[in-house]
């Protein structure tokens, strides 16, 4: 789950860390009420996208005036897919020096890696890759020994190259950042810029942070983060406990397979034959008779789909229950779409026998690669 | 193989619904279950295995050689930890959405105490015709051969473990590695693991886009040249970029992790890579015909 800016901030306000006075606001007249008690302002869309500052989505307001246009040009913008609907009002720092730091998870080598630099406020795999020397990173233990050890981070803000009167307090954030990434279960929590003040003071100016979803049952704090769009043909397969993924606007050929390998897989050799993928429902283990007629009708609701591959093993699945399942929905499914099922595992020969009664064309034995051959040809013959 | 008609197997989560039935199906595939554990359920019998309510229990009575982790995922931790501290060398977590904070320490801890896990979110491991540690229907794999797969994803698995077996290839060993971010042994491990093996004549590797596991099994193989023909399939080519493709670890970040260069750097190894389900039945019949 990726927070927007003011959530991460407000993670890292219960964490200790400094971060500056702000508000929420949706309004043009809420920004400029904003700006009224926090005085000059810099007013942020809150998407959940970085690359703000260059798409002309911050902007810095002197009065209430200045920040209630500012929010009406800002809102209602689309940034990377996301339509703008919220800003953050929040005080303007007096910025003397921007540094960078962040700890990411290498999934690659199972630990997560700190990273600081004197070089903050621009994208750090640019300093990554212009100026390496500049970029220091250290390991840290999965089991979290020494990461709070302040020699360890006082020494790396010192090659970094940090101003002496400013150790102390970088050593703070960083030990308060570091455990915070642990207890949040972060696969990324950046602060960039790390603001110095002209006041001398030490300020998260903006926070990314990426959680992972597979925790959030943990994470009573986060519940609030978590939007869900009730409507959404993702949302209704997530309630019945399969996974929706859409694919092509334009596309015509839904795809349903029980695990998300055989789903691309099934999804790529449509694509290669000529077919354009719409969405494919990733039914999962363990799914009833009703539920896979439930998620047969979720993918009859995708707009433009007339043809559907059913490519399902009986694993922890049953052919015979997805079989009924088909069933359940036969008299809606052969007046939308063309079928073609591959089937086998466990219950096959049952689950064959009420796909034979329906006439369905049905692959027993033969690979990913016939079956959808056999869809392209059904569809073919169906617009003859 | 990481198992054989010997292992000795304990079942870490025996009395859930999941737990149970794969025991029941082990059992009587006839995998030697020699004990199960479910914290508070010690005492219990499921499919005639004992249960026991902790991990050192069930070790005190029985002699266990892999135990397969099958609790819901805010127990994984947990029951891992009680793997761990009594030893056990092997460990197939089969359990899907495991917190990744808490695989990266079940990582540590294994490596630390030299033992060895596979999976999360895998369909586990199987040596037809000799034993699994999995959940995978055991018809579809046949009763033994030559070639071993390797798969990030377990239904593909399924899928050209049947595909060659339909077509009289035999399959010697599959190892679900998992689909997640953090996992235990990796395509570089396994491979490593079957390079010795006389069993084993040709490997099939499964990727799919996400992440670099296919590009640093590419640079091993470059470095420490393979005695046997390797053969490889990457799902996902499709894909649009950014978009989570089910599995936690599928997904296409900044360009990184395409299929496209996946499948560039596997051939630039030596790897014959298929571009689809038939081609891999085609390349490994082909081989397995040259082998008589």
């Amino acid at each position: 789950m990726y927070l927007r800016e003011h959530q991460a901030k407000e993670i890292l306000r219960t964490a200790g860390l400094p971060v500056p006075a702000s508000q929420v606001v949706f309004t043009p007249s809420e920004a400029a009420e904003a700006t009224r008690s926090i005085g000059p302002c810099v007013v942020k869309a809150q998407v959940k996208a970085g690359g703000r500052g260059k798409a002309g989505l911050i902007a810095s307001a002197q009065s209430p005036e200045e920040a209630a246009a500012a929010a009406q040009n800002i809102l209602g913008q689309t940034h990377q897919g996301e339509t703008v609907d919220r800003l953050l009002v929040e005080a303007r720092l007096d910025i003397a020096q921007e540094l960078y730091l962040g700890v990411v998870l290498d999934t690659a080598q199972a630990f997560p890696m700190a990273l600081l630099s004197a070089k903050g406020g621009v994208d750090i795999e640019q300093v990554a890759a212009e100026s390496p020397q500049d970029l220091h990173q250290v390991p840290l233990d999965p089991l979290q020994e020494g990461i709070a050890d302040p020699d360890l981070w006082r020494s790396l803000w010192q090659k970094a190259g940090l101003a002496p009167e400013l150790l102390d307090q970088a050593v703070e954030v960083t030990v308060k950042l570091a455990e915070l990434f642990f207890k949040a279960e972060a696969f990324t929590l950046e602060i960039n810029p790390l603001v110095v003040t002209k006041q001398g003071k030490i300020v998260a100016g903006d926070c990314k942070l990426i959680v992972d979803d597979s925790c959030l049952f943990r994470h009573p704090e986060m519940q609030g983060f978590i939007e869900v769009d009730e409507n959404s043909l993702e949302t209704k397969a997530k309630k019945i406990g399969v996974t929706y993924v859409s694919l092509e606007k334009n596309g015509s050929i839904g795809v349903m397979a029980g695990g998300a390998g055989i789903c691309m897989t099934t999804m790529d050799e449509v694509a290669d034959a000529g077919g354009v993928p719409a969405a494919f429902i990733d039914l999962g283990g363990g799914i009833s008779e009703e539920n896979m007629a439930k998620a047969l009708e979720i993918m009859l609701a995708t707009p433009g789909i007339n043809g559907l591959l059913l490519n399902v093993f009986g694993g922890i699945n049953n052919c015979e229950i997805m079989a009924k399942g088909v069933r359940r929905m036969w008299p809606r499914l052969k007046d939308h779409v063309t079928l073609v099922i591959k089937m086998r595992g466990h219950s096959q020969e049952e689950g064959w026998a009420i796909l034979r009664e329906l006439g369905v064309p049905l692959v027993k034995h033969g690979t990913t690669t016939e079956a959808v051959k056999l869809l392209m040809q059904e569809i073919r013959a169906a617009r003859r | 193989m990481y198992i054989d008609q010997n292992s000795r197997v304990l079942i870490q989560g025996i009395t859930g619904r999941q737990g149970a039935y794969h025991t029941q199906k082990m059992v009587e595939s006839g995998v030697t279950v020699v004990a199960g554990v479910t914290p508070g359920k010690g005492g219990q019998e499921v499919c005639g295995v004992p249960v026991y309510d902790h991990v050192s229990d069930a070790l005190a009575k029985h002699e266990i050689d892999v135990s397969m982790v099958i609790v819901p995922p805010p127990f994984v931790l947990g029951a891992a930890t009680e793997a761990v501290e009594g030893g056990i060398l092997l460990m197939v977590i089969i359990t899907e959405h495991v917190p990744v904070h808490d695989v990266m320490r079940i990582k540590a801890m294994t490596s630390r105490k030299g033992l060895r896990f596979i999976g999360p979110n895998t369909i586990g491991i199987i040596a037809p015709g000799q034993s699994k540690v999995g959940i995978m229907p055991t018809f579809l794999y046949g009763d033994g051969g030559k070639v071993a797969i390797i798969s990030r994803s377990g239904t593909m698995c399924h899928e050209n473990a049947s595909n060659l077996v339909n077509h009289g290839v035999g399959v010697g060993a599959v190892v679900g590695i998992g689909g997640d971010p953090i996992i235990g042994v990796d395509f570089v491990e396994a491979l490593e693991h079957f390079r010795d093996d006389d069993t084993i004549g040709a490997i099939l590797l499964i990727g799919e886009i996400g992440q670099s596991r296919e590009e640093k099994t590419a640079e091993h193989l470059l470095a420490h040249p393979y005695p046997k023909p390797i053969y490889a399939f990457i799902a996902g080519r499709y894909a649009p970029r950014g978009k989570k493709m089910g599995h936690a670890g599928a997904i296409i970040e900044k360009g990184a992790g395409t299929a496209e260069a996946k499948i560039t750097r596997l051939r630039e190894a030596g790897v014959t890579v298929a571009m689809s389900t038939q081609e891999v039945v085609d390349e490994l019949d082909h081989w397995q015909a040259g082998q008589a």
